[in-house]
């Protein structure tokens, strides 16, 4: 994976990275996916997929909300870096200039 | 009832006087403490010690039909499990001053059950590593050698328990995290079939397997916490229907394991597997033997597969639970003109390089045009893998080998070499894939003292088979009163 491949997936995953930290990423990365070249030797192409290890998960469940596993606006507000006492603050999403 | 110090009783024996009126909670919590002030300038277990332990006027109801299991029991709790009112850091720097507003289930059994919690233990950062190196906040060390790691990612409750800080402690796994630092620091490390334990408050790492696990110095001590902890909750869709296992329906006498048959995958014991940790794996089968259990060879396919398969599916999980932090609603922010640059600079200020190493690969297994050669093909060695532990498992109620090649290494050993240091995980992630409930247990000591473990695996919700196995050992070889602890370095 060379220093390119790895600017766009930090891009991608929305991390900053500087030139030394992307070199070396680029060498750890590419040793992993030589590593993972192994699951060829299985012969998977007929296999299904296994997304879920039990057969029955996540069975339907009432649409009723649930007040106890709700929090307060003020409580939930208060961990945020920034806020007024309604909203969460971010700078400016679309570019108006 | 007996003249050791408190901190040498087991969490039965605490629960039990305690409960009687026959020990005081706060004596008790107090002895921890003073085995916290001697040993942790040299082990670093805790991030966030609480003094007299997390009280707990809030604690929610039994279930219905319940007997309190844990009153005044000290517990150490993972610190990526949210705590009411208590930093939960996840080892990371980008949650360094984040006080989660509510409990993750599991904690509030812990509370329901009168338990103590005495502090939040290290971690590697969200719980991606083998050592505690990867932690933002220092690593812990090993009690037994403190040059060397205590394993990971749940190393500071493994040495909380270890060094009689903690009765019993919650760690997490992901690809063996709590069962690779048992085997490091001689204590029993359960990871419960996927779905027994509540996640709910548990900081996802891959959500396809993570799962809540106990450390403990006793089969019945883990048992006891895993009866405790288990039981449906609707809070997370994956949470298994079944009811709680039952503790005083259990049968850990000397007779227990009488009858059953362990399997052993003798292809796994051959090159670079450490003389000692063979010699653990050969008397654990002999007392097996002594208990009346019978053992016969399986074929498994080779672990490396279960590593391949591990870092493509965890990497891929991480990289999409891992967005949510980016500086907005919780946690650090890094100012910047804009959101998009706010995300990348809070991330990469916030974020070790454990972390970002696997977002990335992660990013890259699920993105347009390599999705079917990585995730996909992995997801389907996944089946394969899920499979072959099954079909091993058809005639024998518990699988047997070593849970780590090799016992504790030095601390930077690997720490350069990502794919070094995932091998040592190579023995534990196929439990995690296929959903198993897996139990590593001490296996003695190398002839240098360091601590060795094998583990056993069985079939999904058979946790009790896996601790009746641990009891028998300890009737054979050794009782956990007579445990060797470590000696404090001067």
């Amino acid at each position: 994976m060379n220093p390119r491949d790895v600017e766009h997936i930090a891009l991608l995953a929305r991390i900053a990275l500087t030139d030394e930290e992307r070199a070396k990423m680029g060498r750890d990365l590419s040793a992993v996916l030589d590593y993972v070249r192994t699951l060829d030797a299985l012969g998977l192409e007929n296999e299904e997929p296994l997304s879920h290890v039990h057969e029955q998960f996540a069975p339907p469940r009432p649409d009723v909300p649930n007040a106890a596993a709700c929090l307060p606006r003020d409580v939930v507000l208060a961990q945020a870096p920034e806020s007024d006492s309604v909203h969460f603050l971010v700078p400016p999403v679309v570019d108006t200039r | 009832m007996t003249d050791r110090p408190y901190w040498q009783w087991s969490a039965g024996e605490i629960a039990d006087a305690v409960a009687a009126g026959k020990a005081s909670g706060d004596e008790v919590v107090r002895a921890h403490e003073a085995q916290a002030d001697l040993w942790e300038p040299h082990v670093h277990a805790f991030l966030t010690r609480v003094p007299g332990g997390i009280p707990s006027p809030d604690a929610p109801a039994l279930a219905p039909g319940q007997r309190p299991l844990l009153t005044g029991v000290p517990v150490a709790i993972k610190d990526n499990l949210s705590t009411r009112g208590v930093r939960t850091t996840c080892g990371s720097k980008i949650l360094e001053h984040y006080v989660p507003p509510y409990d993750a289930t599991v904690v509030g059994r812990l509370k329901a059950h009168g338990a103590r919690i005495v502090g939040k233990s290290n971690l590697d950062e969200f719980a991606m590593g083998s050592s505690t190196e990867n932690s933002g906040f220092g690593p812990s060390r090993n009690p037994y050698d403190v040059s060397r790691v205590p394993g990971g990612s749940s190393g500071g409750s493994a040495v909380a328990v270890a060094t009689g800080q903690a009765a019993v402690a919650l760690g997490s796994e992901t690809g063996g995290s709590v069962r690779q630092p048992a085997a490091f620091t001689n204590l029993l490390g359960l990871k419960p079939t996927y779905g027994r334990l509540s996640r709910y408050g548990l900081v996802a790492f891959a959500s396809s397997m993570d799962q809540v696990g106990v450390f403990s110095r006793s089969a019945a001590d883990g048992a006891r916490v895993l009866a405790a902890l288990s039981g449906h909750d609707p809070l997370d869709a994956t949470s298994l229907p079944g009811p709680a296992l039952d503790f005083d329906a259990l049968d850990l006498g000397p007779g227990t394991a009488n009858g059953l048959v362990v399997g052993v995958p003798r292809a796994l014991l051959g090159d670079g597997l450490d003389d000692d940790v063979a010699e653990g794996q050969r008397i654990v089968e002999a007392a097996l033997q002594a208990a009346g259990a019978t053992v016969r060879e399986v074929h498994l396919l080779p672990p490396s597969s279960w590593v391949a398969t591990y870092y493509l599916l965890a990497t891929a999980e991480a990289s999409s639970n891992l967005a949510r932090f980016d500086g907005i609603r919780y946690g650090l922010r890094k100012s910047a003109p804009n959101v998009l640059d706010l995300y990348r600079e809070t991330r990469e200020a916030g974020f070790g390089a454990e972390v970002k190493r696997r977002i990335l690969l992660g990013t890259y297994a699920l993105s347009a045009g390599y999705y079917d050669a990585y995730y996909g093909k992995a997801q389907k060695a996944r089946r394969r893998i899920q499979q072959d532990l099954g079909a091993a498992l058809e005639g024998c109620d518990a699988l047997l080998f070593p849970t780590t090649p090799t016992p504790a290494f030095k601390l930077g050993e690997k720490a350069d070499d990502p794919l070094a240091m995932y091998l040592s995980d190579i023995f534990t992630i196929g439990a995690n894939l296929a959903g198993l409930p897996a139990l590593s247990v001490p296996a003695g000591f190398t002839g240098g003292g360091l601590p060795v473990g094998v583990q056993f695996t069985a079939r999904a919700s058979r946790e009790d088979v896996l601790y009746r196995l641990a009891a028998a050992l300890e009737h054979v070889l050794t009782d956990p009163k007579e445990r060797r602890w470590p000696t404090k370095p001067s």
